[in-house]
């Protein structure tokens, strides 16, 4: 087990987000979350590396382990520089190029030299296919691009676990694929990742394990072709009919 | 002779003389402004209390008043005060004010508060998804700042800051309102020798206007420079470049 959350809770005033949320995730191991609008799949992600703080709960990652209440800043920042994050909307630093942002975490946070920096950046933003972009900066590249810089900024700190917030929404259909092919190498990599997405084929296809998110709760969790072949729970079957997918299993 | 043309290019150099008393106004006010701004940005942001009540008081009075009549407070205020203390507490503090540091206080205070506002402006402007990218590679706070939140937030405050630099510059020649002679006052005291008040004045409105243009373009230069994705540059070059 690489990471191990118990009973995390999260609430933002009186309302109530993640009741008890609990699961596990193995070394190399690809976790699918899924589940609809406003049920707390970023607040999870966001509760694991702190960017929101949680209520309570237990955290084992790697060779800690801890109480969320008792958390001490050490304990934040390890969740924090030893986890990666790819978010919607790529969040790249808008004054550094595609190279810069892969660079910054390795200078800033691993203290490499420039030269290091600069030699391991190149080489995963080659792993992404922008050997090409090194010197482009954000606003000069495509949502797709983007997205690969950032997934390739997450990969640079060579982290235990990262975690991607609906990687393609913000993307225009014909760009999904790109970054998708490369999620896919990823995880072939025998990276561990926490995913979360609307492309049900795509976690269908990619995540060895599946949460289905309801009610601030894990309503239902298996194999994918468990969870989408033969969903065990009304809301679940409700949930992926109305994502459309369940037709493509049930003829 | 009604105007001595030759009076007005003479005199450019006698005025001159009293640039560094300007600059010195202009430049120590500003760097501290942007302190006191920077902390009052905080406190507002934050939203500490007691100290975000005092804040919101000193801005609003700050602004609803004009520099001259603040310039007049502090130039009459400070000796009153030090004449209080002197007599509670048998200190012997000046009673009259020292004026180049008076003028330096009371331009901090008036443009404090302006740089506050911007500096709060320009930290807002700044997408939250930066810092949070920031944190999630492991960056502390400080670091996110230092490396990615002030640098953008820079880019947006430049031009507010470089308007309230040349504005800053105008005002200096309030300053002689607490006795000192900086550029506007060496005129006026140059032209009293031989009355030639109006040569006087042309040459000192040359001067202001020649370090405007001189500070503007400097800020330009600056601006294009901090907006560095804004470049117009062919891509292949650049990457070559980089490569
Ligand atoms: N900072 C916040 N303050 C208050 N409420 C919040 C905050 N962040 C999230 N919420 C609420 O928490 C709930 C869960 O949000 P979250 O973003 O985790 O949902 P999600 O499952 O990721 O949804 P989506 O699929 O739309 O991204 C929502 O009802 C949202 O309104
Ligand atoms: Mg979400």
């Amino acid at each position: 087990m690489i990471l191990q959350i118990d009973k995390l809770r999260k609430s933002f005033g009186s309302n109530e987000i993640l009741k008890g949320v609990s699961f596990s995730i193995g070394e190399g191991e690809v976790l699918g979350v899924i589940g609809s609008s406003g049920s707390g799949k970023s607040t999870i992600l966001r509760c694991i590396n702190y960017l929101e703080k949680p209520n309570s709960g237990r955290v084992r990652f790697a060779d800690r382990d801890f109480d969320i209440e008792t958390a001490e800043k050490q304990d934040i920042r390890y969740m924090r520089s030893h986890t990666a994050m790819v978010f919607q909307q790529f969040n790249l630093f808008k004054y550094k190029t595609a190279l810069e942002n892969v660079m910054e975490g390795l200078l800033v946070v691993r203290k490499q030299s420039k030269k290091e920096a600069e030699c391991i950046s190149r080489e995963i933003l080659a792993r992404v296919g922008l050997e090409n972009r090194m010197a482009y900066y954000p606003r000069e590249l495509s949502g797709g691009q983007q997205q690969r810089v950032a997934i390739a900024r997450a990969l640079a700190l060579d982290p235990k676990l990262i975690m991607l917030d609906e990687p393609t929404s913000a993307l225009d259909p014909e760009m999904i694929g790109e970054v998708l092919d490369v999620i896919r190498n990823v995880a072939k990599s025998g990276k561990t990742m926490l995913i979360v997405s609307h492309e049900m084929n795509f976690i269908n296809d990619i995540a060895d394990h599946v949460l289905f998110l309801d009610g601030g709760l894990i309503a239902e969790e298996g194999a994918p072709s468990a969870l989408f072949g033969n969903p065990q729970q009304e809301r679940t079957r409700l949930f992926l009919r109305r994502a459309n997918i369940i037709s493509d299993y049930s003829i | 002779m009604i105007f001595d043309i030759s009076k007005v290019f003479s005199r450019i150099p006698a005025i001159l003389r009293y640039l560094p008393v300007t600059m010195e106004l202009v430049i120590v006010s500003t760097v501290f402004s942007l302190i006191l701004g920077f902390l009052i940005a905080v406190i507002k942001i934050r939203r500490i209390p007691v100290l975000r009540q005092l804040a919101a008081f000193y801005v609003s009075f700050s602004r609803g008043t004009p520099a001259i009549v603040q310039l007049y407070l502090f130039f009459y205020g400070f000796p009153l005060i030090f004449s209080l203390i002197n007599r509670h507490y048998g200190t012997s503090l000046p009673t009259v004010a020292p004026s180049m540091l008076t003028a330096l206080v009371a331009f901090t205070f008036s443009e404090a508060s302006y740089s506050s506002e911007t500096i709060r402006a320009a930290l807002g402007s700044v997408d939250r998804g930066q810092m949070e990218a920031a944190l999630s590679i492991g960056m502390t706070q400080r670091q996110a700042y230092l490396r990615i939140i002030l640098p953008e937030a820079l880019v947006f405050a430049l031009p507010p800051f470089g308007n309230a630099f040349i504005g800053q510059i105008k005002n200096t020649s309030l300053a002689f309102t607490c006795a000192v002679v900086e550029m506007t006052a060496g005129a006026k005291l140059l032209a009293s020798h031989d009355y030639r008040f109006f040569e006087s004045y042309v040459s000192l409105a040359i001067i202001y206007w020649i370090l405007i243009i001189i500070t503007s373009h400097l800020l330009s230069l600056a601006e294009k420079k901090l907006k560095r994705d804004e470049r117009i540059v062919p891509h292949d070059f650049a990457d070559r470049q980089a490569a």
